[in-house]
């Protein structure tokens, strides 16, 4: 019988990613993939793979999961309270789920979204040799959907092991996120400047997989793009009402708004995992 | 770091942001589109996504990128052609309510305004936003018209739209602020096929009209544009 689990409770907004579909930015197909690097490749190390793996992203909420077969699991990135059967899960251990045995967890008590990861390989749809969902395309596990109440996820052969150097172990939450300056940096006026690494800002529920609104001040600049320019996941625009919106994994690869600012792929997975409503404030590098 | 760089005979401003990415940029008003085209054929090892616009091209470095490589972005010497396929596409003008402000914007009747359509050549002008669609260059200022200010919920997918000078086609279902003309009876991005937009970057397309009926027939063929 194949290795399964089956989804008694989706969570919220989870479904399957791997490490992103690269490569394609030139067909306007974005990476997608998970949103916290820093947790998947701690996931990676724990597992002993290198391989491009799939994982459950779950956000705010845990999903529950009933294991029909055993299998080795890691949980990462936010602690979400888990348990199996009752007893406490820690996170970032690897442990072997018996069959019949539940998993499941709660709200995030720090940090955002949650990562499962398995022992073996996941039998999901890939495109461009991805699994990693993105629901505009309807590419990746599930066609880009999210996890259902129900369904079943079927497994494979066990992950390549390889040994990995393990890396540290990082419980790392931040409030200060570290930015550089962008291609429009300099269309930005002295008191914008001042307003962009002094004053708190926090993300607005209106933001998803594709882009986090930024609630905060509101920074002038006096000029605009009068074309399309590229833009990746990590990328800070300044709209033209002056509020700022930050291009995450899903994010489009063209946009006509100043590009004032950029994360790096470490500093997005620092930032994607700071809940909504939660302040936060930039460092300019 | 600022810099320039001559690739595919023509001069480009360079930018790097540290070892992130690189910004090539035109210094003339020509596109430099097609220079993107000729960068990412190469699937050079140190280059993780290449983006290009008309103006710009977005080299995303991955962790093998060294200083040296940039020599290797000034061999890159392809002829560029112009000269791709020249395509006909048949369309449904619908009876989309954005027809109303295009009237209103280019004073022309919505008959006047296709058959003036039907009348041109469009070029690609580039990719970009998102997965198949496509900015069409050939729109003459009159048939110009501004991007609405409250984007659609749902654009159908293959509807053709006009959003400033380009005329664009969206490939999948998604919000859209462009104004919706028509329906095209054929798809040009397949994601089971690799690459999966399914015209060149220097493909020429020309539109012709196809009545409702005529539309759901062949539409229902779900013919990619190759098999037209």
């Amino acid at each position: 019988m194949k290795k399964s689990i089956e989804i008694l409770h989706p969570g919220i907004s989870s479904s399957i990613q791997d490490s992103g579909r690269l490569g394609y930015a030139y067909y306007a197909i974005p990476r997608s993939g998970v949103m916290d690097h820093r947790s998947y490749t701690l996931i990676q190390s724990i597992l002993q793979t290198q391989e491009n793996i799939s994982v459950i992203e779950c956000t705010l909420q845990a999903p529950t999961l009933l294991f029909h077969t055993t299998l080795q699991i890691v949980v990462s990135g936010a602690e979400m309270h888990w348990d199996v059967n009752g007893h406490p899960l820690p996170i970032n251990t690897l442990i072997t789920v018996n069959k019949g045995d539940i998993l499941k967890g709660g709200f995030a008590k720090s940090k955002f979204r949650g990562y499962i990861g398995f022992s073996h390989h996941m039998e999901v749809t890939q495109h461009y040799g991805s699994t990693s969902s993105y629901s505009s395309a309807r590419f990746g596990a599930n066609h880009g959907q999210l996890l259902r109440k129900g369904q079943i996820i079927t497994f494979n052969k066990l992950n390549t092991q390889t040994p990995k150097q393990p890396s540290a172990i990082q419980h790392e939450e931040s409030e200060i996120i570290t930015i550089h300056k962008g291609p429009e940096y300099g269309l930005l006026d002295q008191a914008a400047l001042d307003s962009l690494t002094t004053s708190p800002f926090t993300i607005s529920p209106q933001s998803n997989r594709m882009g986090a609104r930024l609630i905060g001040p509101t920074l002038t600049t006096n000029q605009k793009l009068d074309k399309s320019v590229p833009v990746l996941p990590g990328f800070i625009q300044l709209l033209p009402s002056g509020q700022l919106i930050i291009l995450l994994q899903d994010g489009q690869t063209t946009g006509g708004y100043p590009r004032i600012a950029y994360l790096t792929l470490d500093a997005l997975s620092l930032f994607n995992q700071i809940a909504l409503g939660k302040q936060l404030r930039f460092r300019l590098d | 770091m600022s810099n320039s760089i001559k690739l595919c005979n023509t001069v480009l401003d360079l930018r790097q942001f540290n070892s992130e990415f690189i910004l090539l940029s035109s210094r003339e008003e020509e596109s430099i589109f097609p220079i993107g085209e000729a960068i990412y054929q190469q699937r050079l090892h140190f280059i993780e996504e290449v983006i290009a616009t008309e103006s710009e091209i977005c080299l995303k470095l991955n962790s093998h990128f060294q200083a040296q490589d940039l020599k290797e972005l000034e061999k890159i010497d392809l002829a560029l052609s112009t000269q791709g396929k020249l395509h006909s596409i048949p369309v449904w003008f619908s009876d989309s309510e954005d027809w109303t402000s295009i009237v209103n914007h280019s004073q022309l009747s919505k008959e006047a305004f296709i058959h003036q359509l039907l009348e041109l050549e469009f070029s690609v002008a580039m990719f970009g936003f998102l997965p198949g669609f496509v900015y069409l260059d050939g729109l003459p200022e009159q048939m110009q018209i501004p991007r609405k200010s409250t984007p659609s919920i749902q654009m159908l997918p293959n509807t053709l739209a006009i959003g400033g000078r380009y005329l664009g086609i969206y490939s999948l279902p998604s919000p859209g602020g462009w104004n919706a003309i028509g329906q095209i009876v054929c798809h040009i991005f397949d994601s089971r096929q690799d690459p999966p937009l399914l015209i060149g970057y220097n493909d020429r397309f020309r539109f012709s009209r196809v009545s409702h009926s005529a539309y759901t027939s062949i539409v229902s063929q779900q013919l990619p544009i190759n098999k037209l």
